[in-house]
């Protein structure tokens, strides 16, 4: 198993594509690294011929798991709170992480926890939409989606729940609910809508 | 539905009625209530059948917070708010001439840790089947509620 790296030397000299570097283990030199990707190529090659699926996969994995100790971009909770901190700001991206922690059931039994449909959908809604100058706050459902909601220019809210290809758009101003897919055409009228 | 549904939806449906005169309080807190933008969602009263509520006139409201804190309180998750209404408001809130064909009803329902516990409950005119109280009753009751932070 490879020394663990720490600290954002180690993280910054991983994402470098230096691994090596990362390492906080004084006997961990670029020569022992090589070795140990050639060790890890050969395992892999052996195997290949004679292994299941499942041994390749803890052979394979078990890089995957060394590589998880820097942020994954591929977790949607990771990824969509970097986006959401530069379209709605700090404030936004604090208050995501904070719903993300809510488990299944945290009201008295009936709330689910953030879901990955709500992340995806809000991904994609955050390409299309420009929420620049609305004060939007964050919730979470009952379903585990995403609420934004925002006073519009009469004061009056507007919330959207988010699913993962589209949105429930609620307006006080007029007591409607509105379901649009999360597309360019719908989400533009709509911005134009709740302003 | 089976009958064992039903059964339970008409016990629900049956239980005694709060006065139209009494206040009752809603906890607010994440992740229906964002204290740095001092804002509720109306989720907190709709996009659901049941809300729990509390009744201050069987116990004295700081009791009640001390056991909402009990319950409902984490490390990480304060309780930030509340929200107070009387029933005849919230009743108001879903008239019978909008054709909504929606009634909203405050049960008495005491439990073990809170004897105070009531629950909102959204069903039919007829009181026969549970209604989803939507987001646009749920944010007109928000809007009439005095919010208190805590």
């Amino acid at each position: 198993m490879n020394p663990q790296s720490s600290g954002f030397a180690g993280r910054a000299a991983e994402y470098c594509g230096c691994e090596w570097m990362g390492s906080t283990d004084p006997g961990w030199n670029i020569a022992v690294f090589a070795e140990s990707q050639v060790r890890w190529i050969a395992a892999a090659t052996q195997l290949r011929g004679t292994a299941s699926a499942i041994q390749m996969q803890l052979v394979i994995g078990s890089r995957a798991r060394r590589s998880s100790n820097r942020a994954d971009p591929s977790d949607p909770l990771e990824r969509v709170t970097k986006t959401i901190a530069v379209k709605l700001g700090a404030q936004a991206a604090r208050r995501l992480k904070r719903l993300g922690t809510f488990a299944d059931g945290w009201d008295q039994g009936h709330g689910r926890a953030l879901t990955e449909g709500t992340l995806l959908g809000l991904e994609r809604l955050l390409a299309l939409a420009d929420f620049a100058d609305l004060d939007v706050a964050l919730f979470l459902s009952r379903d585990g989606h995403l609420l934004l909601n925002w006073p519009d220019a009469n004061g009056e809210l507007v919330e959207l729940d988010i699913a993962r290809d589209s949105v429930m758009c609620f307006m006080a101003s007029t007591g409607d609910e509105l379901e649009l897919p999360i597309e360019p055409r719908a989400v533009s009228d709509l911005m134009t809508r709740v302003r | 539905m089976t009958d064992a549904d039903n059964n339970t939806v008409e016990l629900l449906l049956t239980r005694p009625l709060v006065d139209d005169q009494e206040l009752v309080l809603r906890a607010l807190h994440e992740p229906f209530w964002d204290a740095e933008k001092q804002r509720a969602t109306p989720s907190a009263f709709g996009n659901g059948n049941f809300f729990s509520l509390s009744r201050p006139a069987l116990l004295p409201e700081a009791e009640i917070i001390e056991r909402w804190r009990e319950d409902l309180e984490r490390p990480e998750r304060r309780l930030e708010a509340l929200a107070e209404v009387q029933v005849s408001v919230i009743r108001a809130c879903a008239p019978p001439e909008q054709g909504l064909d929606l009634r909203l009803s405050v049960f008495a329902d005491p439990t073990e840790k809170n004897p105070a516990h009531a629950e909102l409950v959204g069903s039919n005119q007829a009181g026969t089947q549970l209604r989803k109280i939507t987001r646009g009753v749920g944010n007109r009751i928000l809007k009439q509620c005095r919010i208190r932070i805590l």
